[in-house]
C-alpha cells in the first residue's frame, strides 16, 4: 500500500515540478526506468508469491538501476551504446513479460 | 539480483525460491494481496515507497523529456548522422535555389531586354517616321508666308529658305500653296517651273507657305538675320512674313516608298 502511494506521489511530483533531465543523465535515465520497472514487477510478483522482502526489493531495485546504467555507460565508451541499450531493453522487457505472466496467473488463475 | 538463482525467471525482490507448485494458489493469493494492501508502517515499506516514488518521478520526467526534448535526448552519433543528413539536404536545396534563381534572373533580364528593345524601336520608329514624313507632326514652330507678286522667287530661294530652317533646327517641314501641301524630307526636290516652282513633282504657285516645327524664336531669328532669307526676299521684290505658333500641325504626308530590290541585310555582328 505504502509503495503504491509512493509511486503516485512520485508521478504527481514529476508532473508538477516538470524538471529537465541533466545532460549527463540523459542516456541512462530511460534504461534505468526500464530496469526499475522490472524490479517493481518482480516485487509485485514476490508479493503475490508471499515471499516479498523489503530489503531484497531495495537491493534488487538499486542494483538493477546501477547495472543497467553501467552497461549503457560501458556501451557508450565502447562505441556500441545504442546497440547495447537495445539489448538491455530487450532483456528487461522479457523479464517484465515473464513477471507479468506470473502475476497474471496469480490474479486470474490463467 | 545477485540473490537470484540463475535458471529462474527473474523476480527481483524474491526470497530464495520456495520451489515449484506455488502457482495458482487461490485464497492465499487474495489474502496476500489484501494483507499487502494494509498499510504497515515499517522502515522497509517506507524505503520501497521511496524507491517507487523515485521510479514514478523518473518515469514521468523521462516521458516528458521524450515528448518535448527532441534533439536534446539524442545520442552524439545520432546527432552527427542527423546533422549530416540535414546539411546534405540543405546543400541540395541551396543548389536548387541557386539554379532557380539563375533561371529566374535569366528570364527576367530577357523580358527586360525585349521590353527595352521594343521601347527603343518604337521611339526610333516615331523619329524616323517624322524624318521620312510618313507621320504627321505637331508642336511649336513658325509659319512663313512668302508673297511674290513679281514672280521673282525661284526654286533656289525656296531651297535656301529650307536650308536656313533646317540649320535652325526645324524638325518637320512642309511647304504649300493653297490646297497643295508637300512634306519636305531629305529627298525633296525643288525645280523651277513656268507657273511657279515644282516641289517633288507638284507645282506650287505663290504665295508659298512654309510650316516648320522647331524652336520658334530660333527659327524666326534665323530667317531675320542680315543677309538672311527675309532680306533676300525683299531684294527680289517679294516679302516673307513669319508667325510664331505654339501648336503647329505638319499634316502633309509622304507616301512610304516600297523597296523593290533592297532588303535589310543581316546585321554584321
Amino acid at each position: 500500500m505504502i509503495p503504491a502511494i509512493g509511486l503516485l506521489i512520485g508521478i504527481v511530483a514529476g508532473l508538477v515540478l516538470e524538471p529537465t533531465v541533466p545532460v549527463w543523465l540523459q542516456p541512462y535515465l530511460p534504461i534505468a526506468v526500464v530496469a526499475a520497472l522490472d524490479a517493481v514487477f518482480g516485487g509485485l510478483r514476490a508479493v503475490l508469491d508471499g515471499i516479498f522482502d523489503d530489503r531484497v526489493f531495495t537491493v534488487s531495485f538499486l542494483s538493477n538501476v546501477v547495472v543497467a546504467a553501467l552497461i549503457v555507460y560501458l556501451g557508450d565508451q565502447l562505441g556500441v551504446g545504442s546497440q547495447l541499450s537495445t539489448g538491455v531493453v530487450v532483456v528487461l522487457g522479457i523479464r517484465i513479460f515473464s513477471n507479468a505472466a506470473a502475476i497474471r496467473r496469480h490474479v486470474f488463475k490463467a | 539480483m545477485t540473490d537470484e538463482p540463475a535458471a529462474e525467471p527473474p523476480a527481483p525482490g524474491r526470497r530464495p525460491d520456495p520451489g515449484p507448485g506455488h502457482r495458482a494458489e487461490g485464497a492465499p493469493t487474495r489474502g496476500r494481496l489484501r494483507s499487502s494492501m494494509r498499510p504497515r508502517l515499517s522502515r522497509g515499506q517506507l524505503l520501497a515507497a521511496l524507491l517507487c516514488g523515485v521510479l514514478g518521478f523518473a518515469l514521468v520526467v523521462q516521458v516528458r523529456q521524450t515528448q518535448t526534448g527532441g534533439l536534446s535526448s539524442l545520442r552524439q552519433s545520432e546527432l552527427v548522422g542527423l546533422l549530416d543528413t540535414v546539411s546534405e539536404r540543405a546543400a541540395r536545396l541551396d543548389a536548387e535555389a541557386r539554379q532557380l534563381q539563375d533561371s529566374s534572373e535569366r528570364l527576367r533580364s530577357g523580358v527586360d531586354r525585349s521590353a527595352a528593345a521594343e521601347q527603343a524601336a518604337e521611339a526610333r520608329l516615331e523619329e524616323l517616321s517624322i524624318l521620312a514624313g510618313t507621320a504627321t507632326a505637331a508642336g511649336p514652330g513658325i509659319e512663313l508666308t512668302i508673297t511674290d507678286p513679281q514672280h521673282q522667287v525661284n526654286a533656289a530661294i525656296l531651297l535656301d529658305t529650307l536650308q536656313e530652317l533646317r540649320d535652325a533646327g526645324a524638325e518637320a517641314v512642309q511647304i504649300g500653296s493653297g490646297s497643295t501641301q508637300v512634306r519636305v524630307v531629305a529627298s525633296t526636290s525643288f525645280v523651277d517651273d513656268p507657273r511657279g516652282v515644282r516641289v517633288d513633282g507638284q507645282v506650287l504657285v505663290a504665295p508659298y507657305q512654309y510650316r516648320a516645327i522647331g524652336d520658334p524664336p530660333t527659327l524666326s531669328a534665323a530667317l531675320g538675320i542680315p543677309g538672311g532669307v527675309l532680306e533676300v526676299l525683299r531684294e527680289h521684290q517679294a516679302s516673307g512674313q513669319v508667325t510664331s505658333m505654339t501648336n503647329l500641325l505638319v499634316s502633309a504626308l509622304r507616301p512610304v516608298p516600297t523597296a523593290q530590290y533592297a532588303r535589310p541585310a543581316p546585321a554584321a555582328s
